[in-house]
């Protein structure tokens, strides 16, 4: 009985143990993951566009780090595959990107109807103005995703070429 | 070119530094050394800076651009006249006008013997005797540096009211008499090649459908193409500003970033050593506006990684705020 007492708490505590053994080395894995995400995440080029197939940078820096190719991102072009490949030792994978102009959106504002659907989709709240009012790109936050441009019924988004100040 | 008419009333010397400076804005004068920064901003600056010396430039240290010198020996008064009028302006500034060894010119011209000196902040750096701070302008250190066609147009258009139409340039062997403007595809010695602009060392390859600018001290057949980095080291002692000038090539070979290259005063000293014969400077040039570039790009991406996670917790917040009204809604329905 005693020994049955004693053999039974035994295993308890053991198994405490293993489960916080467990919680510890996975809240550490997860910690380890986090940071090559976190790496990789801080070399993309933040659109947000989703060209990638991915609804977003953190999210493709996600799928990069389980193993996803690493050209996907036009955005970033062959600079940023490069800095992807030396960060995660993959330099043997295919990186094939072109270089894309970086672009800046502006508003056509003879044409724009205030209709605030450019305004729902901007995913860096790049864009200023209220329903029936005009609206604008505030040009220095906005990267040039062009997520606004199929949002634009009257099509009166362009893209124009981004030039650092 | 004497045949040309006045474009403004002649400046007497009763005239105020104001007047002057109005002046030379008007004739359109700019660094004639290939700077092509406005002289009259220059000369407001050094007066804002208290600059206390002023200094020709007629170093020429471009192999095969004599422009430099061909102007001094024809007009060398008129230069000197150029550098009082800049010393007008600078509250009686102290005046020197930098020359080659073995110029035998009178004063205020000094034989200056320091190899490269013809780039502005060296030649600065070295009448202010002390090393050239990393970026820092002449003026930092009470020092304003005019080039000497600069110096000559200056004259021109405070005495005589002339506007700048016309340079001296080293074309090949020669030097000329252009007007600005003029093609270079319209100069005989374009029809042996490409050419390359302001000297084989700190100049820059013609572009297309190039002309003579104000800027435009000579133009020279283009470099031969270079041959690969041996690795010998030579650059390196070279460099005034203690760069690794192999380094920095191989940063741009590599397409990649140097933050190093910033402290590269473009002087063309590592290009002149170099065995395989590489454009070392327009690489360094390219390879700093590959640097900013990149930064600017990780400085876009930075902002727009924090508006878009704020808009993110902002969407969230409202989610969440909507649910709870949607909630209390609910339970204020039920006790109807
Ligand atoms: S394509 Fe590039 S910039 Fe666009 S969301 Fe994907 S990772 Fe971000
Ligand atoms: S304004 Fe348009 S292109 Fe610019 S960030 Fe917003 S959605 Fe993208
Ligand atoms: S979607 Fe087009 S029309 Fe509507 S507010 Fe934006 S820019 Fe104006
Ligand atoms: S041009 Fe060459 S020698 Fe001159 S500062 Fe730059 S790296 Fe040094
Ligand atoms: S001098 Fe020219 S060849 Fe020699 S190490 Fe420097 S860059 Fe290379």
């Amino acid at each position: 009985m005693t020994a049955a007492l004693a053999l039974g708490g035994l295993g308890l505590v053991v198994a405490l143990l293993l489960s916080i053994a467990r919680a510890v080395l996975a809240s550490k894995e997860r910690g380890s993951e986090g940071a090559v995400v976190d790496a990789v995440d801080a070399l993309l080029p933040q659109s947000q566009c989703a060209q990638c197939g991915y609804p977003g940078c953190r999210p493709y820096a996600q799928a990069v780090s389980a193993g996803e190719r690493l050209d996907l991102c036009r955005p970033g072009g062959p600079n940023t595959v490069a800095k992807l490949q030396a960060l995660l030792g993959r330099e043997r994978e295919p990186a094939a990107v072109a270089q894309t102009p970086e672009l800046v959106a502006r508003i056509i504002e003879r044409q724009c109807v205030g209709c605030a659907r450019c305004i729902e989709v901007c995913p860096v709240d790049a864009i200023a103005g209220a329903p029936n009012y005009l609206h604008a790109v505030l040009a220095e936050h906005c990267t040039g995703c062009e997520l606004c441009v199929p949002a634009c019924p009257v099509d009166c988004i362009e893209l124009v070429a981004w030039t650092p100040k | 070119m004497d045949a040309q008419v006045a474009d403004f009333a002649p400046l007497d010397e009763s005239a105020d530094a104001d007047a002057i400076i109005a002046r030379i804005d008007a004739a359109g004068i700019v660094g004639m050394g290939g700077g092509r920064y406005p002289s009259a901003r220059k000369l407001r600056e050094a007066r804002a800076a208290d600059v206390r010396f002023a200094i020709g430039n007629g170093m020429a240290s471009e192999p095969g651009a004599s422009a430099d010198t061909t102007l001094l020996g024809q007009h060398f008064e008129a230069v000197v006249a150029g550098l009082e009028i800049v010393g007008r302006c600078l509250n009686g500034a102290g005046l020197a006008l930098a020359v080659p060894p073995g110029s035998k010119l009178p004063a205020p011209a000094i034989e200056v013997g320091v190899p490269f000196a013809g780039d502005e902040q060296r030649l600065a750096a070295h009448f202010a005797t002390r090393t050239a701070p990393n970026a820092g302008q002449p003026s930092d250190y009470g020092v304003a540096v005019f080039n000497v066609a600069t110096l000559f147009a200056i004259f021109e258009a405070v005495t005589l009211g002339r506007a700048l139409r016309r340079r001296i340039v080293s074309v090949g062997e020669t030097d000329q008499w252009l007007a600005i403007g003029t093609p270079l595809a319209e100069l005989p010695i374009a029809a042996a090649g490409e050419l390359r602009v302001n000297g084989p060392l700190t100049g820059r390859p013609a572009r297309a459908n190039a002309v003579v600018e104000a800027s435009t001290f000579s133009v020279g057949p283009a470099r031969a193409p270079a041959d690969p980095c041996i690795r010998c080291g030579w650059c390196a002692p070279a460099c005034p500003e203690s760069l690794v000038a192999e380094h920095l090539h191989d940063a741009f070979e590599a397409n990649a970033e140097a933050a190093a290259v910033f402290d590269c005063i473009e002087c063309g000293a590592c290009t002149a050593v170099c065995p395989s014969g590489i454009d070392l400077v327009n690489e360094f040039r390219a390879l700093k506006e590959q640097t900013r570039h990149r930064a600017a790009l990780r400085e876009r991406a930075d902002a727009a990684r924090a508006r878009s996670d704020a808009r993110s917790e902002r969407l969230a917040r409202q989610a969440r705020q909507r649910q709870a009204q949607r909630a209390a809604r609910l339970s204020s329905n039920h006790s109807w």
